[in-house]
């Protein structure tokens, strides 16, 4: 299970939009927000990278939100996972970025 | 490598940097920008062991720079006093750098469209019709640590930058042109605006 | 994982994002971009370069407040206030019209919330509020009180080089005409005495004979005492492009820095604090024995001597005397390489048209006047007066000095038309066109013959009245500020603040601080006026706005205080009431007085001035005349036509007389160099410090350290070290030391610097800040005969005090400070 705590841009006018979208996903937790400057904390709850990955994209996609970064990141359970059975976790942290080409 | 090393390397090469505004310099002997955002604790020594009070830690928060030192030139420059590079304890900003001449955070740019000296020497050849508005000015070069050196005046009224630039911004705080200076400071050692930062990565994939 | 740890890990992160983010709950603070300090005026948001695109109702003509360079500007107006400035691009002075940084802003001034609006009288150690009505008794009970009491020797005024001419002549013309007392001088005494002395020893009339046209004339300029880079920026700006365009004219600097001025220089001849006396001496040997003089010139104009002049010596006991400044003599005693000496010598000589410039580097010395007479020296000797571009031109410090003080004789040896007051004919002359005997107050009914106190003794003078060897017990002071200019402070200080002092001032300074009586008073261009700038060209500055509610033009004061003390008739325009109409009669009366001297200015009347966007250079005898370019040349000078009007008797055949002096000669001094009563550097005090100024400030900084732009460049004061110096005292840039002489001590920021010479430091002069103020460590001793203090020369010891600190306050004296019993 991996945590994350995110800071999402958005834009003032499409609060409602926003939290229409994330209504739709039960694991976003909305924990601060500031609607006059358009900024919002959130955390989020995947089993995996690649839901967190699949969130980004769903965001990104969206007009309305201007940016979406993670401020940290929670692999406790994993890491200890792989502390007792040695089993290396497929994290693909790397995947998810040199998937897209950076120009 | 272990998970450990690679959960490091990973989060290391993360895209998040801070990227480059013009004006605003790292410290005096600050290394490379991209091995700065590592090392830098955001102890705030450096601000703290600052007499003039002209560090100040970014509070930008579209990347990770937050609470990163910056010298923001428009508001105060840098007095070369050297007193922050013995503190660092992560070597974000080099020890090593003591003497003035070492410094090496920006290059100093003037607007010629602007910068009065400029205008009157376009008066003074002609180029321009006089209208009594051009005035003699010589801010940057008096308030340059490195004065003669760093800048000087060609013709004896153009100021010139010379590549012993330091970066300082003094000439940017004193410079008396409003409302936007004539002299501004290029950061070095900086990412520029296209290839940093993860909001300018997202323009780049056209997500943005 | 349990839900508790969970949330527990959740909301940690999230407060953590929060954190960066810059979110607080219900928070709305946006991000600020850093912001610069703000005093400033909206109007004041905007610089020089969009002057033209301000509108503006009407510009009016005037001149700038600043340096002696005398640039020609029109402010400009709307509804009713100042909202710009831009250069009279048809001057004579500043060709093109161009300005300096500080010129170009000094109307922001005007609108500064510290600007003095009431009259101030100090009770129980504070300053409070007075009507005028209030304010002017007082100040005249005062002073019919010390008349009575201690004579008329014991009120004083103290004027400035910053005052209108119309109101420097008025105060002179009270004080020695009407209250019968030569005790009062000005603050040109601290800057232009020994220039005075030097021309009227050598020349025995004052003032340049040429004028700024012959910098691009000039085929060889020397400058010397002077960083015309800075103090006289557009005056070197002109320099500096002639050059550009005839690189084959030499420019030769001789300083003890290398300034921006050396920058353009073919030689720079760098010499200590004081010696440079040697340098001339050895460049007239030089000259003379390479055969380099004119000998013709030389044979018809020069008359050798020495001492006070009276008794005429020869060429040969000329030669006998400077023979002892070999080069090699020079360098051991200067520090100027000799090979510099022999080529500073050929060039002056050979070039064909010298023009010599120095300013304060010569004048505030202790040989200041020695100084003067060597430079005049070299030119005798070289035959470079008389002819375009040659020419030993003194620069002017301040806008008018030479205007308002010299020519008017505001000085305590002086009266109008600059001459001594001890001499006979011209003083009963000035008694009748005055009629004093009708009109003083004083039951002697005449001008005193004895001349007064110059500024340094007279601030010696002053005192309580409980003091018995302070003969002065009250003085007025206008548009200067001595409690910051005087050298070695902490002996004028107490006097100032004992005695009845009157300060008439726009803003609070250090001198107000210890007045007992404040009097606000109008911006120049609130009330207008001639200022006279160095190359002998008067200029009007027609009254631009209405004056700030509740201040006064010193004109006025001045009438009010005439008067209230009997002279409303001697004063024929304290009766009037439109202050243009005031300042008018007072020219008319004063441009009458001086009609039949050499400087007369009968032709530059105020309807002539009012049209004239070029000024009138004296002597101008008629109003068709256009004025004078260069003086003691038949054809160029007016006096030639009619010299008997003028009391002198001219050769029908001279095409050059200098007619100052009966021969038509000009005096070649024998003048030993050697600065005996400069300080000298001594175990414990190692160091020579000079002072001096830069181009972002004017002087003791009280109106350019409340302008925006050049506060900002020049925030405080600072000791320039050189390199090795600061070194071997193991300091570092910025790190704060004290620097003590015998007298007093600062605590600067250090500026590491190598353009300096090796043992002498350098501060500039205008901070006001007490821990600062540069003029606790400067010397009082003063010239011999011109009475103009040693600044540039002190000796002092330097020690770290700390590592660097912030500093640059820009601090000026506020309102709260003026109660204050301190300088902090």
């Amino acid at each position: 299970m991996i945590i994350a705590a995110s800071i999402l841009y958005f834009q003032e006018d499409h609060y409602d939009d926003l939290i229409k979208l994330i209504n739709q996903h039960k694991n976003i937790e909305i924990t601060n927000e500031d609607k006059e400057n358009g900024k919002m904390v959130v955390t989020i709850e995947a089993e995996n990278n690649k839901d967190i990955e699949d969130l980004e994209e769903i965001f990104h996609n969206c007009d309305f939100i201007i940016d979406f970064t993670h401020h940290a990141f929670y692999f406790g359970d994993e890491v200890e996972k792989a502390e007792t059975t040695g089993i290396i976790p497929d994290f693909d942290i790397k995947k998810p970025f040199t998937k897209k080409k950076i120009l | 490598m272990s998970i450990f090393d690679n959960i490091k390397n990973a989060l290391n090469s993360f895209p998040v940097k801070s990227t480059y505004k013009i004006n605003r310099m790292r410290p005096p002997g600050s290394v490379d920008d991209d091995l700065f955002m590592k090392l830098c604790i955001r102890c705030a020594r450096c601000v703290e062991a600052c007499p003039y009070r002209v560090l100040r830690r970014s509070s930008a928060t579209k990347n990770a720079e937050i609470g990163t030192p910056y010298i923001y030139a428009d508001v105060a420059g840098c007095q070369l006093c050297m007193k922050c590079t013995s503190v660092c304890p992560t070597g974000a900003i080099d020890s090593s750098t003591v003497e003035m001449q070492q410094v090496s955070i920006g290059v100093a740019r003037i607007n010629e469209d602007t910068c009065m000296n400029h205008l009157y020497a376009k008066v003074e050849s002609g180029e321009l019709e006089p209208t009594g508005n051009m005035a003699l000015c010589n801010s940057c070069l008096n308030t340059c640590p490195l004065k003669d050196d760093a800048i000087y005046l060609k013709d004896g009224i153009i100021p010139t930058i010379t590549e012993k630039c330091t970066g300082c911004g003094l000439c940017v705080e004193r410079c008396p042109i409003k409302p936007i200076k004539a002299i501004y400071i290029i950061p070095k050692n900086m990412p520029d605006a296209e290839t940093a930062g993860y909001y300018n990565y997202l323009k780049r994939i056209g997500k943005q | 994982m349990d839900i508790s740890r969970r949330n527990l890990i959740k909301s940690t992160l999230a407060a953590s994002a929060a954190a960066a983010a810059g979110l607080s709950l219900g928070c709305k603070k946006k991000e600020a971009a850093p912001t610069t300090a703000a005093t400033e005026t909206p109007a004041a948001t905007t610089t020089a370069a969009s002057a033209s695109t301000v509108a503006v109702d009407k510009w009016v003509k005037g001149v700038c407040r600043m340096c002696g360079t005398g640039c020609s500007i029109y402010v400009g107006v709307k509804d009713g206030k100042m909202v710009a400035i831009k250069g009279n691009v048809d001057s004579k002075t500043n060709t093109k019209g161009f300005l300096c940084i500080k010129g170009m802003n000094i109307w922001k001034v005007a609108y500064h919330p510290d600007r003095l609006t009431t009259p101030l009288i100090r009770k129980n150690g504070k300053l409070e509020p007075a009507t005028w009505d209030e304010a002017l008794t007082l100040i005249e009970t005062k002073f019919k009180e010390f008349h009575k009491k201690y004579g008329y020797d014991s009120v004083a005024y103290y004027g400035s080089g910053q005052c209108t001419t119309e109101e420097s002549y008025t105060f002179n013309k009270i004080w020695k005409g009407g209250f019968g007392s030569n005790m009062m001088d000005g603050n040109p005494r601290l800057c232009m005495a020994s220039a005075v002395a030097g021309y009227l020893s050598s020349f025995g009339s004052d003032e340049p004979a040429g004028a700024y046209e012959d910098i691009e004339n000039a085929k060889c300029i020397f400058i010397t005492g002077s960083n015309t880079s800075e103090a006289h920026p557009i005056l070197f700006r002109r320099i500096s492009s002639y050059k550009r365009q005839n690189p084959d004219v030499k420019i030769i600097v001789c300083e003890p820095r290398k300034t921006q001025t050396s920058k353009i220089a073919d030689l720079w001849m760098p010499s200590l604090p004081g010696t440079d006396l040697a340098i001339f001496n050895g460049m007239a040997r030089e000259i003379i024995k390479n055969d380099w003089h004119d000998k013709e010139f030389i044979a018809r104009h020069a008359r050798f001597t020495q001492g006070d002049g009276t008794e005429a010596s020869t060429f040969d006991e000329y030669i006998k005397f400077i023979e002892k400044y070999t080069p090699e003599y020079v360098e051991k005693v200067t520090g100027c390489p000799a090979a510099s000496v022999k080529q500073a010598a050929e060039w002056f000589a050979k070039s064909g048209a010298t023009l010599s410039l120095w300013c304060m580097g010569l004048n505030q010395r202790s040989n200041g006047v020695w100084a003067n007479n060597l430079i005049h020296n070299l030119h005798v000797i070289t035959g470079n007066i008389g002819k375009p571009g040659a020419d030993p031109f003194s620069l002017t410090g301040q806008p008018n000095a030479c205007g308002g003080v010299r020519e008017t004789g505001s000085l305590a040896h002086l009266l109008p038309g600059c001459r001594p007051v001890a001499v006979e004919p011209w003083r009963k002359y000035v008694e009748s066109y005055w009629k004093v005997a009708e009109h003083s107050i004083n039951p002697s009914k005449a001008i005193n013959p004895k001349p007064g106190f110059p500024a340094v003794k007279l601030f010696s003078s002053l005192g309580g009245e409980n003091e018995a060897d302070k003969p002065v017990k009250a003085i007025l002071i206008s548009t200067t500020n001595p409690a910051q200019t005087l050298p070695n402070l902490n002996k004028f200080v107490p006097n100032i603040k004992n005695a009845f002092t009157v300060v008439i001032d726009i803003f609070p300074t250090r001198t107000a601080q210890l007045a007992s009586v404040v009097l606000p008073a109008s911006f120049l261009y609130e009330k207008g006026g001639v200022y006279g700038c160095s190359e002998r060209r008067s200029f009007l500055t027609q009254k631009a706005i209405e004056p700030l509610e509740g201040t006064k033009a010193d004109l006025w004061i001045a009438c009010q205080i005439a008067k209230r003390m009997g002279l409303e008739k001697f004063i024929a325009w304290s009766n009037e009431e439109d202050i243009v109409k005031m300042a008018e009669m007072a020219w008319n009366d004063y441009i009458g007085c001086t009609a039949n001297t050499e400087k007369t200015l009968a032709g530059a009347t105020y309807k002539r001035l009012m049209e004239s966007t070029t000024g009138v250079q004296w002597p101008c005898p008629s109003e068709d005349h256009p004025g004078t370019y260069k003086r003691y040349v038949r054809g160029m000078d007016p006096v030639f036509d009619d010299p008997k009007k003028y009391g002198y008797e001219i050769p029908e055949d001279a095409d050059m007389f200098f007619y100052g002096r009966k021969d038509g000669k000009i005096n070649v001094f024998m003048r030993d160099a050697e600065p005996k009563a400069s300080e000298k550097i001594s175990k414990e005090y190692p160091f020579l410090m000079t002072t001096g100024r830069v181009i972002e400030q004017w002087h003791t900084g009280t109106m350019t350290m409340r302008i925006p732009e050049t506060a900002a460049a020049h925030p405080n004061s600072y000791i320039e070290i050189h390199v090795n110096d600061a070194k071997k005292l193991g300091l570092s840039q910025g790190d704060m030391v004290k620097v003590e002489s015998v007298r007093g001590e600062n605590v600067l920021p250090v500026r590491v610097v190598n353009m300096t010479l090796e043992g002498v430091c350098f501060v500039p002069m205008h901070d006001q800040k007490g821990a600062r103020m540069v003029n606790f460590i400067c010397n009082d001793v003063v010239d011999a005969t011109s009475g103009e203090p040693d600044y540039k020369v002190s000796a002092v010891k330097i020690t770290k005090v700390s590592g660097p600190q912030k500093v640059d306050d820009k601090f000026v004296v506020t309102k709260s400070e003026l109660d204050s019993p301190t300088f902090s």
